[in-house]
């Protein structure tokens, strides 16, 4: 091999050339020591902190998904959904709109707004009031809000909230029930990343996403307790 | 516990640490970092059956990875017409990572272009061989070289913006 190729040989990987290939040249040998140098500095920089429990958590996520299984190792329930879709088909130009998936656009919209989630702020409670105000509530949280802002929620115009719970975003939509959301069976929802819940008031429906299951359990009776609906 | 389980927390345990500081390397965001190992991992998990052999466990969860960070910038976009712009957002302490880094040479990795950044975390971090690179990145064996040849170079320029040893970048 060359100076050249071993130059370059030096630079791809300084520890796949042997020092006895490079005891001719001093400086070939003095390039691969700094090289070597370099390298072992920037090991040490590559390996930063992992999170403690980061394993733990996503192996905890996983266990809390739904199974799924291919549609031929279940045929039944296939064959049943299908008879089920034909009669919803037939009967659905006489049946009521209601909302496909709640949740699945809840996730969407956090996804959209995910910048929402890394506000820092914490935003004052008298500047809050009149937005919860155009809503027909008022409100004293007891945790800090990170963001509030008025979105078009499935057409309901609605208050999307980040609050900061045990250190964690928490978002919550504030939605009037002018629409008569349907309560689903299970009032719960999730994907990848997040965990959802809503959550069917007299007069309004909140629903809460959050990538700790936990803090959905902690934020709905706090949201009960703060939030006061005028009549 | 079930095999698939059992060969999944194996995976999990084995691999979150190099996944999540590949990742910071990659996106140098540690938040996204995170959020990118929970959505490879998870997208592991359901695609198992796909993973036959345990030596093609790393290169098989990195190409998830890069994927999940691709898709990062193609997720779908819902239209939605914000009805007010009365936002209280704040905006101003968004501030990412790598301009607080103190650290010079962490600085420096950080300030590569991704093409050098990405092999050189690789070779060096996770102690992959050129031809495994090549595989994860879909490149030949003579790029993957060169990127490595110029990230280095770059680097050590950089450090001793001064030093000369006739070392061209067009390598």
């Amino acid at each position: 091999m060359d100076n050249l190729s071993l130059r370059r040989a030096l630079y791809e990987d300084p520890a796949s050339i042997s020092p006895q290939q490079l005891e001719d040249d001093a400086q070939l040998m003095q390039l691969q020591q700094e090289l070597l140098q370099l390298d072992h500095q920037l090991k040490q920089q590559l390996e930063i902190d992992v999170p403690p429990q980061l394993a733990e958590q996503i192996l905890l996520r996983q266990q809390m998904l739904p199974v799924t299984r291919h549609w031929w190792q279940r045929p039944l329930p296939y064959a049943t959904a299908a008879a089920l879709l034909l009669s919803v088909w037939f009967y659905q130009d006489s049946a009521p709109q209601v909302h496909a998936d709640l949740g699945q656009h809840a996730l969407s919209h956090v996804y959209h707004e995910l910048a929402a989630l890394g506000a820092i702020s914490t935003l004052d409670q008298p500047s809050l009031q009149p937005l919860f105000a155009e809503l027909g509530l008022s409100a004293e949280l007891p945790v800090p809000v990170r963001y509030a802002r008025f979105c078009d929620f499935e057409g309901v115009r609605s208050l999307h909230l980040v609050l900061e719970v045990d250190g964690q975003p928490l978002t919550v939509f504030v939605v009037p029930d002018q629409h008569d959301f349907p309560q689903a069976k299970t009032n719960q929802f999730a994907d990848a990343r997040f965990f959802g819940q809503s959550l069917k008031t007299a007069r309004h429906l909140l629903v809460l996403v959050a990538q700790q299951p936990q803090l959905l359990t902690k934020a709905g009776p706090l949201l009960a307790k703060s939030l006061n609906f005028n009549i | 516990m079930n095999s698939a389980q059992q060969r999944y927390e194996a995976l999990v345990r084995a691999y979150t640490p190099d996944l999540y500081r590949y990742a910071y390397w990659l996106c140098r965001s540690k938040s996204i970092a995170e959020d990118l190992v929970q959505d490879t991992l998870l997208r592991a998990w359901k695609n198992l059956s796909q993973l036959q052999e345990a030596n093609a466990a790393k290169a098989w969860l990195l190409t998830i990875l890069r994927h999940e960070n691709a898709r990062r910038f193609e997720r779908k976009q819902l239209d939605y017409s914000e009805v007010e712009q009365d936002s209280l957002e704040d905006t101003a302490h968004a501030s990412p990572e790598h301009w607080v880094a103190t650290d010079r040479l962490h600085r420096l990795m950080l300030e590569l272009p991704q093409e050098y950044r990405e092999p050189l975390v690789m070779q060096l971090l996770l102690g992959m061989t050129g031809d495994e690179i090549a595989t994860v990145l879909q490149l030949n064996l003579n790029t993957v070289n060169t990127r490595l040849f110029r990230g280095r170079a770059q680097l050590r320029a950089r450090l001793q913006p001064d030093h000369s040893d006739g070392v061209s970048q067009h390598g």
